[in-house]
């Protein structure tokens, strides 16, 4: 076991060789040991594989990787949805997973949907009141807010799903994918929401492909690839490596993509050419 | 985790979640009535129009029952079907209560314990509203509420207690195995026939008997009846009281124990 990271006051999310297994089951009594016996003999995949990394408050960071490569793992971990097989993750402050489209009811009004998911987040009746309005207004649907959300169109339910979530207010946010909706106007006012909150000192962990977003947003940004960490540094350091990996990846074999495992260095001779 | 300790965290999240949970179960009912006409009333029609089937089939069709120690035998079904139904009702959809919110487990970090209760809760605003219509019947039929009504509250809470006992139990059990909802639905239709909600065990079959005292889902539906007909007996139903509180106590210790075991595992098998 390694020594653990060296914890600086200001880092409010610290996360100590992680390591997330799920098991497989293939049978019933597979699953069966697996859940009552201490000692899981069932074979696992490795979706986070020794992570170590720490963000400090008020810093942007961005999450980087092919699909399948640990980053929502990774956010459900902070966001305390799930717990890690191995090591450890402290995070000071309340967080919340930035989701558009989860925890709607399609039989209720849109605003009882806004109602319904503020009081999912813990909100008393007199804060929700207070910032009903202001979702209302943000998610801009017009007279549709108060049909039933079974009836909305998918831009009109991540609309209101992301006015919800932008006006729910934690410490530390996280957004996994969720700003690919609707169309570019409603992009850019979900952007500049997301520039407010930085600029009033939250941390947000900002997971996506967008890498444009990412690079006017972020003031670090991490890429892993298969639960492995390959490298942390500034969006110049790590996006144009990162895409120069993936354009390859785009083009290999089966066979090929199974055994690669960038290192950052040499990506960066590559595509960083200064 | 150790026993008292999970006791204890299950316990203290539904408490400070007591609000929350009657308001996401108004939700819950709000999106079950959703895009009825009638909407929150149907909480007091679906009970009326069940009676009102019994009704017709005992007392027009089969002109059947006797009275039973002097209430119309349509006055006691009655009662005893609006608890079972309550009974039935939550427990079932306890079962079903975690995966079927999923979807808000998976992004969120909740308190996983408030959604079996939020279930029940939801199943006991309709429970209260059936009981108007109960009384309603009752009074209607001329049958006279006793005068010891004022302590079926304490069976309301008896059975609710035993029903979240379940439901810690079973909302975990079946996110693992899935089958059990089906198991449990199967149960519970053999229980209705085990347990005094048609039918009184005669008095000489000392097997029913001894079941009956056994049978929680006994206890309460026949204090339900007691309190609101016959006057309370305590002195005659404290061993039953006894065993009933004995199973309600360690179910809902095994409940809090298991639910605490596995709330861990619930996200990645989801």
């Amino acid at each position: 076991m390694a020594e653990t990271l060296a914890a600086n006051d200001s880092d409010v999310i610290i996360c100590d060789h992680i390591v997330k297994d799920y098991s497989l089951y293939s049978t019933f009594g597979e699953k069966l040991k697996g859940l009552l016996l201490k000692e899981n003999r069932v074979s696992t995949f490795r979706a986070l594989d020794d992570i170590s990394i720490t963000m400090k408050r008020g810093e942007c960071v961005g999450l980087v990787g092919l699909n399948g490569s640990g980053k929502s793992t990774l956010a459900s971990i902070i966001t305390g949805i799930t717990t890690p097989t191995e090591g450890s993750v402290t995070v000071k402050g309340e967080v919340s997973m930035l989701c558009a489209s989860s925890g709607m009811r399609s039989q209720l009004s849109g605003i009882d949907n806004i109602r319904f998911k503020c009081l999912l987040m813990g909100y008393t009746d007199k804060q929700i009141k207070a910032i009903e309005q202001d979702i209302i207004d943000f998610a801009d649907i017009g007279i549709h807010i108060n049909q039933p959300v079974k009836t909305y169109s998918s831009g009109m339910r991540s609309r209101l799903g992301f006015a919800i979530a932008v006006h729910i207010n934690p410490e530390i946010l996280i957004i996994d994918e969720a700003l690919s909706v609707g169309d570019s106007s409603f992009t850019d006012k979900c952007l500049d929401k997301v520039d407010e909150f930085r600029k009033a000192g939250k941390t947000i962990v900002f997971v996506s492909h967008a890498v444009t977003q990412m690079t006017s947003f972020c003031d670090r940004v991490i890429w892993i690839n298969q639960g492995k960490l390959i490298g942390v540094g500034t969006p110049d350091e790590i996006i144009r490596p990162y895409c120069g990996f993936a354009r390859e990846y785009n083009g290999m074999t089966n066979e090929q993509r199974k055994s690669i495992m960038p290192r950052l260095e040499d990506y960066k001779h590559k595509y960083c050419v200064d | 985790m150790g026993i008292i300790k999970s006791v204890r965290t299950v316990v203290s999240e539904i408490w400070k979640n007591k609000v929350r949970l009657f308001r996401l179960a108004r939700y819950e009912l709000k999106s079950q009535h959703g895009g009825t006409f009638f909407g929150f009333l149907w909480n007091f029609f679906n009970p009326a129009l069940q009676i009102l089937v019994y009704w017709f089939v005992f007392a027009i069709g089969l002109r059947r029952g006797n009275d039973i120690d002097g209430v119309p035998y349509i006055v006691w079904l009655v009662i005893g079907i609006i608890c079972w139904y309550y009974m039935n009702q939550a427990m079932l959809g306890a079962d079903m209560s975690i995966i079927n919110f999923s979807d808000v487990l998976k992004r969120m970090s909740f308190p996983i314990s408030i959604v079996p209760t939020k279930t029940v809760a939801a199943n006991f605003i309709t429970h209260l509203c059936s009981m108007v219509i109960v009384f309603a019947v009752v009074l209607v039929s001329g049958s006279g509420i006793s005068p010891s009504v004022w302590l079926l509250p304490y069976y309301i809470f008896a059975s609710t207690f035993f029903i979240v006992g379940y439901s810690l139990i079973s909302s975990a059990v079946n996110v693992l195995f899935r089958d059990f909802h089906n198991f449990s639905n199967t149960i519970f239709r053999f229980l209705f026939f085990i347990s005094p909600v048609m039918w009184e065990p005669a008095e000489d079959s000392r097997v029913l008997i001894t079941i009956m005292k056994l049978n929680p889902f006994a206890y309460i539906l026949n204090g339900y009846r007691d309190t609101i007909l016959y006057g309370w007996t305590l002195s005659e139903n404290l061993d039953t009281g006894l065993i009933f509180w004995g199973i309600s106590i360690a179910m809902f210790t095994a409940g809090c124990v298991i639910h605490m075991r596995l709330r861990h595992k619930f996200i990645d098998l989801l």
